[in-house]
């Protein structure tokens, strides 16, 4: 009855602390993401009222800055434009993307893209954190108009 | 009845110890929450005062007028312009009339000169009609005057 009784209660306290144990590492790590991406900002320094556009070779460039208090990862960069997946070329970019830091990306269409001019549509521009463990994340998204 | 006692305090002290975990646990992401919302971002706030054209007789110049109407000083190196939607340039590029202007504190107003500028040519230079101002997440235009 005894050894009975121990076996139980060391099986449900083994149980009980193993899955408290992993709420408290999963709430830990909820609150460093959230301390993270609160440090992770980019803004777009171009004029959003007169983004230039190429029909030809599908292409933008648009400036943005790191507005946040954590350098970015240059390379993970990705831009949205008008719904459509861009491919993005950092150009001239310093090694490290630190704060108030602004580069040039070139955003190329992977597919055909042709726009008129004046068309004002959707950019999203999203950005990680240099730092992993975890990593930041910031996405921004602003109604921009085209110059073609 | 002795083994039911024994597994009882066993169990109530686990409880014992998980909620003294709990607690401890909550006032850290109560601390984590805390800290999370009281990160510092830059938010500064300026005011483009002007943005003047001259011509003289060979060369255009451009005459910013920048005042810090927030309350953090803003390095000049964050802050971009652009001239009709073309590609921004660092303020720091510029000639500042206080040398060596690197910050602009809260209440300065500082004015800028940028010469060179061909309005013979038909280049993306010639008599620019807005000046967009950006740093950070602070942004505003004015028309060129």
């Amino acid at each position: 009855m005894l050894m009975t009784g121990l076996i139980v209660a060391g099986l449900v306290s083994a149980v009980l602390l193993s899955t408290w144990d992993t709420i408290s590492q999963g709430l830990e790590d909820q609150g460093e993401l959230e301390i993270k991406d609160a440090k992770t900002r980019a803004s777009l320094i171009s004029d959003p009222s007169a983004i230039s556009w190429d029909n030809t070779d599908d292409r933008a460039f648009i400036y943005v800055q790191n507005s946040g208090t954590i350098s970015l990862n240059i390379a993970d960069t990705y831009v949205f434009l008008d719904g459509n997946t861009m491919t993005v070329t950092a150009i001239d970019a310093p090694e490290t993307w630190s704060k108030g830091v602004a580069i040039k990306f070139q955003i190329d269409a992977t597919t055909d893209l042709t726009f008129t001019d004046g068309t004002e549509c959707l950019l999203t521009v999203g950005v990680l954190s240099l730092s992993t463990s975890p990593t930041g994340t910031y996405s921004l998204t602003e109604v921009v108009r085209l110059d073609v | 009845m002795a083994g039911s006692s024994v597994a009882g305090m066993i169990v109530g002290t686990v409880f014992i110890i998980i909620f003294a975990s709990a607690t401890v646990t909550l006032i850290e992401n109560v601390n984590k929450a805390q800290e999370a919302s009281a990160v510092e971002l830059p938010s500064p706030e300026l005011t483009l005062v002007s943005a003047d054209w001259t011509w003289s007789i060979t060369e255009g110049t451009m005459t910013y007028t920048i005042t810090n109407s927030g309350t953090e000083t803003v390095n000049i190196a964050h802050i971009y312009l652009s001239k009709d939607g073309n590609d921004p340039f660092s303020c720091s590029t510029l000639t500042w009339d206080s040398s060596p202007a690197i910050y602009i504190f809260p209440g300065e107003t500082i004015t800028a000169t940028e010469s060179g500028l061909d309005a013979g040519d038909d280049d993306i230079d010639d008599n620019p009609q807005t000046v967009f101002l950006a740093v950070f997440e602070y942004s505003l235009a004015v028309s060129v005057t």
